[in-house]
């Protein structure tokens, strides 16, 4: 039998970073935690979640298994509750169900076979920075409709994010006083799409600090925690968000 | 999985595709592994299962890198063109981890873009805006697209198909051009090896002189002939049951009608192959009116087989008067006598070419629109009937020479840049 119980907060944030990218996403349920690993049609941002045992408020498995859903699906389900809700999970054949205080709903899972799970990618870079999620979400929305896409610059003493197009600019700095951490030995550069981040930034509620990490013209790989486990110790659920870089001619 | 998917082919070795094509294929992709060239998509046409989606994926699978698939199943426009293939071309692959070794990180593939069907208003909904913005992908892409069809002639005719065209490679995927030529040896061999291959793998008996038999039928449509040598296969201890059992009925194409119309000289096998034709009766006789020239030497000869052509063109005129549809199948059977006609018959090779009614009346579409919206306008201003204005019309004209007529005139009927050059001509 499967019977999870988890916060309304912590799976609404749960799926919207899912639907980030997809519309359809394959759960890795083990003894420990679940994960999942989701890339969208176009290969190009990736999602991958860490949900611990510790961000349920009741965790009861039979062993390993995996469940195929749709998170628009599930999303609308959701919205029924209140935010401060719990809801209760379980599994019923084909089928799992949702109970929401004194509602219950059942959606269709989907076949395994049909949700692939990519293969995530072995990145490794020696440069970082830590921001806050607010400042940074600052410097997207400037560049918003300025360019589809957006660039990163690192260098040893500050992190800035620039965005052109042939009329308009804009650019956010960041210097070393204003980073929670940085570290990187030479100037880095690569550029990435802007509405994948903004994506990312807008569903991230719960998680205040970010980590960005990236090397000239490879992906970007932003490594975060959020949710709440059951004593409110808050960033229980690992999560990274890894983002293709535009290919320079 | 049907047998055909299963077999599948999973390499270049596997592929059943004359070489020449091969060759041109492998070095357009090296020239994507050197840098970004001028053709930076692919278009692969021909007809229906000769393994152009194939051959798209066996490409991806030897450079090792991801594809990016927009099937016809898929919705294809502009917001979907956007998400998906235009972000596929100018982002890297998250998935492939070899960045840096090879120019680009993924393939794209539009499979079926002859199926697109850019519909002219944004709410229509349908592929709406989205081979305008294919376009605008292929001429930015930074990693290789490939783009397949059945019907290129089809897709030239559709708006923003020109530009597409102009920055692709195109390559015409028939395996042979007839019988028993050099490609079609190599691939009646390739294909006896993969059928008994296939025979052994799954348990069948395989007997090779059906492989005429299914190239007659199917012609280098694999799909067919593996679904129909299958069907073949499975009454394997009966001889004669075996051949006639399982063939389906083949769609004929206009190409091979009009050759049999005019080539065959057998009117029953012509009235049998237009039982399977998936086009129209209209189509029909366009072709052969544009096509009879070329196949009469005598000129009383095409002066004879016009009349019956000319016969058959009443008919269809009747037809589409009184609206009885049925009636159709008389127009056709007319016309597909045209060869009783054609006493002194030629009987060289005759490239049959697209009618070109059709090609100039796509390409007036756009004129004729601008006249119409003109005419509305001016009809609307003069308070009069649109056709009393259209056969008017010099008469703007000429009021519009004058510069200031012309002013008053663009200020208030708003005129857009294509009704200014149609009130301009005179």
């Amino acid at each position: 039998m499967l019977r999870l119980t988890i916060s309304v907060k912590n799976l609404k944030e749960i799926a919207d970073l899912l639907n980030t990218v997809v519309t359809e996403a394959k759960f890795k349920i083990e003894s420990g935690l679940i994960s999942v690993k989701v890339v969208d049609p176009a290969h190009v941002a990736m999602v991958c979640l860490d949900i611990p045992k510790e961000a349920f408020v009741e965790y009861q498995i039979d062993g390993d298994e995996e469940l195929a859903l749709d998170v628009e699906r599930m999303k609308s389900v959701i919205r029924l509750a209140n935010s401060n809700d719990q809801v209760t999970l379980s599994k019923e054949k084909e089928k799992l169900k949702f109970e929401i205080n004194n509602i219950s709903k059942s959606i269709a899972l989907l076949d395994n076979n049909t949700v692939v799970t990519p293969r995530v990618p072995v990145i490794t870079s020696e440069n970082y920075v830590i921001v806050s999620k607010t400042e940074f979400e600052r410097g997207l929305r400037a560049a918003e409709d300025v360019s589809d896409s957006i660039r990163l610059i690192l260098s040893s003493d500050e992190f800035r994010a620039k965005s052109s197009s042939d009329s308009e600019e804009s650019e956010m700095v960041l210097t070393k006083d204003m980073l929670k951490d940085i570290k990187c030995a030479s100037t880095i550069k690569s550029s990435y799409p802007l509405e994948y981040l903004l994506k990312l930034v807008k569903s991230l509620t719960t998680s205040d600090e970010i980590k960005l990490s990236f090397k000239d013209d490879y992906p970007l790989n932003i490594e975060f925690t959020f949710g709440q486990a059951k004593g409110s110790q808050p960033g229980v659920i690992k999560g990274s968000f890894l983002l293709a870089p535009r290919m320079e001619q | 999985m049907t047998i055909v998917e299963k077999y599948r082919a999973e390499s270049i070795q596997d592929l059943i595709i004359s070489k020449k094509i091969l060759e041109e294929i492998n070095s357009w992709l090296n020239l994507w592994r050197e840098g970004t060239p001028t053709k930076k998509a692919l278009i692969l046409y021909g007809p229906p299962g000769t393994g152009k989606t194939t051959t798209a994926l066996v490409l991806a699978k030897e450079a090792g890198v991801p594809i990016i698939e927009m099937n016809a199943s898929d919705t294809r426009n502009s917001d979907w063109m956007k998400r998906i293939a235009l972000m596929a071309s100018l982002y890297g692959d998250i998935t492939y981890s070899d960045a840096g070794e090879t120019k680009f990180n993924k393939i794209i593939l539009v499979d079926e873009a002859d199926n697109i069907f850019e519909g002219k208003s944004k709410d229509k909904g349908g592929d709406s805006g989205g081979l305008t913005e294919l376009s605008r992908i292929v001429s930015r892409t930074n990693n290789p697209i490939i783009l397949t069809m059945n019907d290129f002639y089809e897709f030239r005719r559709k708006p923003a198909a020109r530009e597409i065209i102009n920055n692709s490679l195109v390559v015409e995927f028939r395996q042979f051009k007839r019988k028993n030529d050099l490609d079609y040896r190599n691939f009646r061999n390739r294909l006896q090896e993969r059928l008994s291959f296939i025979a052994k793998n799954e348990g069948l008996v395989f007997r090779p002189e059906i492989t005429d038999r299914l190239l007659e039928r199917n012609r280098d449509d694999i799909r067919a002939i593996l679904n129909d040598a299958i069907s073949m296969m499975s009454y394997r201890d009966d001889a004669n049951s075996s051949a006639e059992a399982g063939i389906r009925d083949a769609v004929s194409g206009i190409y091979d009608v009009i050759h049999s119309t005019f080539k065959g000289r057998n009117y029953e096998m012509i009235l049998s192959e237009l039982m399977e034709k998936d086009f129209t009766t209209e189509d029909y006789l366009m072709w052969l009116d544009s096509n009879l020239p070329s196949e009469t030497k005598d000129p009383s000869d095409m002066v004879s087989a016009y009349e019956i052509l000319a016969l058959a063109d009443i008919f269809v005129g009747r037809v589409i008067k009184k609206q009885h549809y049925a009636f159709k199948g008389y127009a056709e059977e007319i016309a597909a006598g045209v060869f009783t006609a054609i006493k002194n018959v030629n009987d060289k090779y005759v490239k049959y070419e697209f009618p070109s009614y059709i090609m100039k009346m796509s390409r007036m579409r756009d004129g004729r629109e601008g006249r119409r919206y003109l005419v509305s306008k001016l009809a609307r201003l003069t308070h009069s009937g649109s056709s009393r204005v259209s056969s008017n019309l010099w008469f703007f004209q000429h009021l519009s020479k004058n510069r200031i007529n012309l002013q008053e005139m663009q200020e208030r009927l708003n005129l857009s840049e294509k009704e200014l050059s149609i009130l301009r001509k005179s």
